[in-house]
């Protein structure tokens, strides 16, 4: 079925979001010349809160965390995404603004589609309305299971579920991150994180140098970790192994 | 619990163009939700929406431990059973009833035959749903970083909105479990609201006496959540033009 001779400016195919994949795969083949491969850097701001979105993102090799602010400036992340999901899921919603702000968590590329463009798509009891329509009920549970583990469970904990969620993303056992932006994602004292990391370094579970973390004990830090690592791979787990019956299932 | 009900009481209910509501209201149950009753269980598999009309839902997610923290409070804002809609069935919530009243019923059959109608309630239910998240990603923030003072003070706003008397039917014990903080924290700031004359706390019962008051000592987070949820669920939305978010009805109709 690889007869698509369409010329694609600057696009080097096939993608790494799993969701965009399943979508060009399917009766989606025509959305690739609308899809533009962008480079994504560490600490960029792709939404600013409150402000207008053009365009959707489907991370391959970056990750997007979703931040809620307070107007001191204070943070918490209620989610991250990576190659599994899409950033911009209000689009779908019906808004046009987002209220959380979007940042590069690990810099990588991103397939990016103008909201305009995915917004045509959307036809009632289209594949892509009901893929939609599930990713949302993931991104539902998770971030509820935010709340519930950042009320609940220990810095540590949190922590270990954090870096965990981040190594399965990064494409090796290394990433750069900074103290300082590991404790906005959890909302916790940027000493309190310090301190953690120290512990689990000298449990030798990861190697921390000149802001880059190695993960060196996989199965120790799961250990460490609140069920809410488990939880967050189920979700997605339960999302992807749907996803081809999705987009097969005539409406 | 006197008076007579009717479906426009709930906003989403109310903000269905007319054809919808000659097509569903005449499906819709009226039901008496007591307090504690729990609609559905995390892992429950959902066979109706509710739209509340005098009740609040708390929507509480529970660990393995059986600790749980409350990530939204839904009354006659809104609707119970939005995963009914999303294709995964199952909820990973509990929802329990914080605050006695009625609801209306629909059944999960019925709502997904409205939505093969292309009418308007499935673009409702999404915008609802956005200031659902809205609400839980400011619930995470607030738990992170704001008093357990402000956080009473939010939660008894956000309650106070989805009621039509001043007066919660509601312990301390309660209220800590909300907001997953120890029971002596929840006290001390009730107490604290009492001192200043904002509230009174007897027998079960918290009435709220100055709600200017309460707004001052609330952290942004109240008026962040009922800003999302006014700007997205406006009463009869389809009549607005101007600031209105876009819909994807909107843009299906732009497109043709």
């Amino acid at each position: 079925m690889k007869k698509n001779k369409r010329h694609l400016s600057g696009t080097d195919f096939p993608v790494k979001n799993d969701i965009l994949r399943a979508l060009l795969n399917s009766e989606y083949k025509h959305l690739r010349p609308m899809l533009e491969r962008v480079d994504l850097k560490l600490g960029e701001i792709i939404y600013q809160a409150d402000q207008r979105i053009d365009h959707v993102y489907f991370p391959e090799t970056a990750v997007v965390a979703m931040i809620d602010t307070v107007e001191d400036g204070a943070t918490v992340e209620v989610g991250i995404i990576g190659h599994e999901g899409m950033v911009g899921i209000n689009i779908f919603l019906g808004c046009l603004v987002t209220p959380d702000k979007a940042i590069v968590q690990i810099s990588g590329s991103a397939m990016r589609m103008k909201t305009s463009a995915l917004r045509k798509e959307l036809r009632f009891g289209s594949p892509l309305q009901r893929l939609l329509l599930r990713y949302t009920q993931v991104l539902l549970a998770i971030i509820s299971q935010s709340v519930a583990c950042s009320q609940h469970h220990t810095v540590g904990q949190r922590l270990a579920r954090w870096l965990l969620t981040m190594h399965d993303h990064a494409e090796s056992n290394e990433f750069e991150m900074s103290h300082k932006s590991i404790a906005a994602m959890l909302g916790a004292r940027r000493e309190g994180v310090t301190e953690e990391a120290v512990k689990l370094q000298a449990a030798g579970l990861i190697a921390y140098r000149r802001a880059r973390i190695q993960i060196l004990d996989e199965a120790g830090l799961k250990k460490k970790s609140c069920e809410c690592y488990r939880f967050i791979r189920r979700q997605f787990d339960g999302l992807l192994k749907e996803v081809p019956a999705f987009l097969s299932r005539k409406p | 619990m006197a008076g007579t009900f009717h479906p426009q009481q709930n906003h989403i209910l109310d903000a269905l163009p007319q054809p919808e509501r000659e097509r569903l209201f005449p499906y819709l149950r009226l039901v008496t939700l007591p307090l504690g009753k729990v609609l559905y269980e995390s892992g429950d598999t959902l066979r109706h929406i509710y739209f509340p009309i005098d009740s609040i839902i708390s929507l509480l997610y529970v660990l393995q431990d059986g600790a749980s923290a409350e990530i939204a409070v839904v009354g006659n804002d809104g609707a119970i059973g939005v995963a009914l809609f999303m294709g995964g069935e199952t909820t990973t919530n509990r929802a329990i009833v914080q605050s006695a009243g009625s609801a209306y019923m629909l059944t999960g059959a019925r709502l997904k035959e409205e939505f093969g109608r292309h009418g308007e309630m499935l673009h409702i239910l999404l915008r609802y749903t956005q200031a659902l998240i809205t609400q839980m990603a400011q619930t995470a923030v607030c738990n992170r970083h704001h008093s357990v003072d402000q956080q009473l003070c939010r939660w008894l706003l956000l309650s106070l909105d989805r009621l039509s008397s001043a007066k919660l039917t509601m312990t301390q014990e309660l209220i800590a479990n909300m907001l997953g903080v120890r029971r002596e924290g929840v006290t001390e700031a009730a107490g604290k609201l009492q001192r200043l004359g904002v509230i009174t706390c007897q027998r079960g019962h918290i009435t709220v006496l100055d709600r200017p008051r309460l707004e001052q000592l609330c952290c942004e987070c109240y008026a962040v959540v009922k800003k999302e949820t006014d700007r997205l669920l406006p009463l009869h939305p389809l009549h607005l033009h101007g600031e209105q978010p876009l819909t994807t009805r909107d843009a299906w109709n732009e497109q043709k």
